[in-house]
């Protein structure tokens, strides 16, 4: 068995919708970098690795790693740079890990959109020939997806909206996060459309952030003074860029990815195997269409989750108890902050956002338009 | 722990000024074809997908991997993007390893594709990675990035033009052999002196083209390369090096690793070497596939290969030590001077030293090669990375 691997350090600088305006990226990157090498005991000259992901357009940058892989501490290591989302950072480390070659990487990600137009951006990673004019970006994507889905179960109007209500209340208990306001199931379906059927408040509000880790081989953490995170197993997977092709109710790459996970993990319910999950939520539908495709649930089912209370912060199996994307979400990042944020629940360290005896965890990151693409993690306070 | 890992196919387009027939993901497509083809796999054989992006502007589409998500075969499968300036089809094609050789994957697709002369200036977008405040007007790009270090190399060691030129006289000479070249019409030594000036001291000749082109290679398990390659490349060796973006700090009384020599490239080499268990690199390697954009950049990637000391780079290239028949030949293929497609260039040295060691080099082969290295360099000199191919296990 190849895993598990260990994360041996954590840190997350804090979540601004508003922006990091008083710091460079530079800065913080380096800042919580610096942080997560301490928070595993080890400088930075003792790790043989560094993974980081980032998107240039979020940057602002062409080729930003020239600048932020060495924030990111890489000099003179052995450096990799993940042109994609977050999670894809941590997918990278592991592989390398796994191959013998490399025991203890930092793996870092981040996101200042404050700097850069996000939505423009993300037009421009459409199609330029037939989608990029009609003005295809990521919402429009979700929007596309929401309608497939709501028309799929016949989902009612409050469907999304409570995982909203329920993820700004989680969300005000994580003091990482900008302070965000509760809101009402009426305020989330009197909010505009921000592209029908989605409405303003059932998307994810940009934040500027910057999570940071440590994954070592469990054979070098053996001399680390840390309450070890095992990463039991990880899947990852895209689909067809075309949203005509796809089955859009649904996220076919995560049901792909999480098999892949699953197995390495030796999970055989997925629905009874976690305490807690930290899902990409980049629109409320996508944590809908996330926990079907992760197997808490049947198809069209979700719903029921976010009206019985199921994954709320003292159900059966929260969701996205630090508050998730909809509190606030740093955006190119965020798969790599579910990572951090699960992890300080299996050690304890998650303070009033605390799921009481949390021992194995889900974290999910996801991008592309309606969701093309996945990566997702089985971790554990327990070996096995 | 580590899986044993080969490459065993190989697939390139021919690299050309512009190939407005083909989008983006159709080009990118056609070499993941061939690749597949060499291997005598299909599509539905390959378990992951890595596709190497440079920076997007030079495509036109942020995130373009998305977009060619299905052109490559990755529509259902594990994929991911990787990008490190010039070094990312090295950075892809080690991503590729480390799937397989984790034991997580049999068989992996590796797929690299630029257009460069299809954005309006690829300077102005080779501009747009430095400071915004301090150095994007001074119109600092790539040319005059390396034109830096060619000075510095020129003051430290005595370095001619003329030593330049001899690069671009043997590179342009291999490349008329290369079937899939951009340039392919051989350069005279006092054509590329005369050439007019882009920087100082790089004169045109000295200068490698824009070029749109792809390139992939199918990577896999011991297991599945004894099936399916009746020679396949090992890959025996591999690193990568990170430098500072500052070139200020790469000067100096305080500089660890000087501007004018690859001392970054020069520690990736001796972990790829050491992985490989080579000890003396310019006796036991048969040949190297270098990315060098800039004839100086190769005879400092020389020296830190430690195929000759610092400061002899320029002697030995003039002297024909790295000429197809010489002691080590250099780029057999003609190397990034005859085809620089940004995103695919590093990519394709590996690909073309795997070529080698699989003894399907065609009229560039380099007779009985048996270890092969490639490399790649990306960012403001700062990004590196060393493969070592080998016949052997």
């Amino acid at each position: 068995m190849p895993f598990p691997l260990v994360i041996a350090g954590v840190a997350q600088s804090s979540y601004r919708r508003s922006g990091h305006r008083e710091s460079r990226l530079e800065d913080l990157i380096f800042e919580t970098c610096s942080a997560a090498l301490d928070d595993a005991g080890l400088a930075r000259d003792e790790v043989d690795s560094v993974v980081i992901a980032a998107s240039d357009h979020v940057d602002g940058r062409c080729i930003s790693s020239m600048l932020t892989a060495n924030a990111a501490g890489a000099y003179c290591n052995d450096e990799i740079k993940a042109a994609d989302e977050g999670a894809f950072a941590l997918v990278l480390a592991a592989l390398r890990l796994l191959t013998g070659h490399f025991r203890t990487s930092l793996v870092a990600s981040w996101s200042k959109p404050s700097e850069s137009p996000y939505a423009l951006g993300q037009n421009l990673a459409a199609d330029p020939f037939y989608h990029q004019p009609f003005g295809l970006n990521h919402v429009v994507g979700s929007a596309l997806m929401a309608s497939a889905y709501r028309h799929r179960f016949g989902a009612a109007d409050d469907a999304a909206a409570r995982v909203v209500v329920k993820n700004r209340a989680h969300g005000r208990n994580n003091p990482l996060v900008e302070e965000v306001r509760a809101v009402e199931l009426q305020e989330v379906l009197a909010s505009p459309y921000a592209a029908y059927p989605l409405h303003a408040l059932e998307v994810a509000p940009e934040a500027d952030g910057a999570a940071a880790l440590v994954l070592a081989t469990e054979e070098r953490t053996r001399d680390l003074d840390a309450r070890p995170v095992y990463l039991r197993g990880m899947g990852w997977a895209t689909e067809s860029y075309y949203l005509g092709e796809r089955e859009l109710w649904r996220f076919a790459a995560l049901e792909r990815a999480a098999r892949r996970a699953y197995e390495a993990a030796d999970i055989g319910d997925p629905a009874g195997a976690f305490d807690l999950a930290e899902v990409c939520d980049a629109t409320a539908y996508h944590e809908l269409l996330a926990c079907e495709a992760l197997g808490f649930c049947q198809p069209g089912a979700a719903v029921d989750l976010a009206r019985s209370g199921t994954t709320a912060i003292g159900g059966r199996l929260p969701v996205n108890p630090s508050g998730g994307c909809l509190s606030a979400y740093p955006v190119f990042s965020a798969g790599l902050t579910r990572v951090a944020e699960a992890c300080l629940q299996l050690q304890g360290r998650a303070g009033a956002r605390q799921v009481a005896g949390a021992r194995t965890a889900l974290a999910h990151g996801c991008a592309g338009y309606a969701g093309q693409s996945h990566a997702v993690f089985v971790l554990s306070g327990d070996r096995q | 722990m580590t899986v044993t890992t080969a490459i065993i196919g190989v697939g390139q387009t021919p690299y050309r000024f512009q190939t407005p027939e083909l989008t983006w993901p159709e080009l990118a497509q056609e070499a993941a074809r061939r690749a597949l083809e060499h291997a005598r796999l299909g599509v539905d054989d390959i378990d992951a997908v890595v596709l190497g992006l440079a920076p997007s502007a030079l495509v036109g589409v942020n995130e373009a991997e998305k977009w060619a998500a299905p052109a490559v075969g990755a529509a259902g499968k594990p994929y991911l993007r990787v990008n490190t300036g010039g070094a990312t089809g090295g950075s892809a094609a080690q991503a590729g390893y480390y799937h397989v050789a984790s034991g997580l994957f049999k068989t992996v697709l590796v797929v690299c594709a630029d257009k460069v002369a299809e954005s309006p200036d690829a300077q102005h977008v080779l501009n747009a990675p430095w400071d915004p405040l301090y150095e994007k007007d001074v119109t600092l790009n790539a040319i005059n990035m390396c034109a830096f270090q060619a000075v510095r190399h020129m003051h430290k060691y005595g370095t001619t033009e003329r030593q330049l030129a001899s690069v671009a006289v043997r590179s342009r000479s291999n490349g008329a052999r290369n079937p899939l070249a951009h340039l392919r019409r051989p350069v005279t030594l006092e054509e590329v002196l005369d050439s007019r000036y882009i920087c100082y001291p790089l004169k045109l000749a000295d200068c490698c083209p824009r070029s749109s082109g792809a390139c992939a290679v199918v990577l896999a398990s011991a297991e599945v390369a004894a099936r399916q390659c009746a020679r396949p490349a090992w890959i025996r060796g591999l690193s990568a090096c990170t430098n500072t973006y500052y070139m200020g700090d790469r000067m100096g009384p305080g500089a660890e690793l000087d501007h004018g020599d690859c001392d970054d490239l020069a520690l990736a080499a001796r972990r790829a070497y050491e992985m490989a268990g080579i000890r003396d690199p310019r006796r036991e390697v048969s040949l190297a596939e270098i990315y060098a954009p800039f004839t100086s950049t190769e005879i400092a990637a020389v020296e830190a290969l430690g195929f000759c000391a610092k400061g002899e780079g320029g002697r030995l290239a003039e002297a024909g030590a790295w000429d197809m028949g010489g002691e080590l030949p250099v780029n057999p293929s003609g190397g990034t001077l005859c085809a620089n497609p940004i995103s695919a260039t590093a990519l394709v040295r590996v690909a073309e030293a795997a070529l080698q060691v699989m003894g399907e080099a065609g009229e560039r082969q380099v007779p009985g090669a048996r270890v092969a290295v490639a490399t790649g360099v990306g960012g403001s000199l700062q990004f590196h990375t060393c493969l070592v191919l080998a016949v052997e296990r």
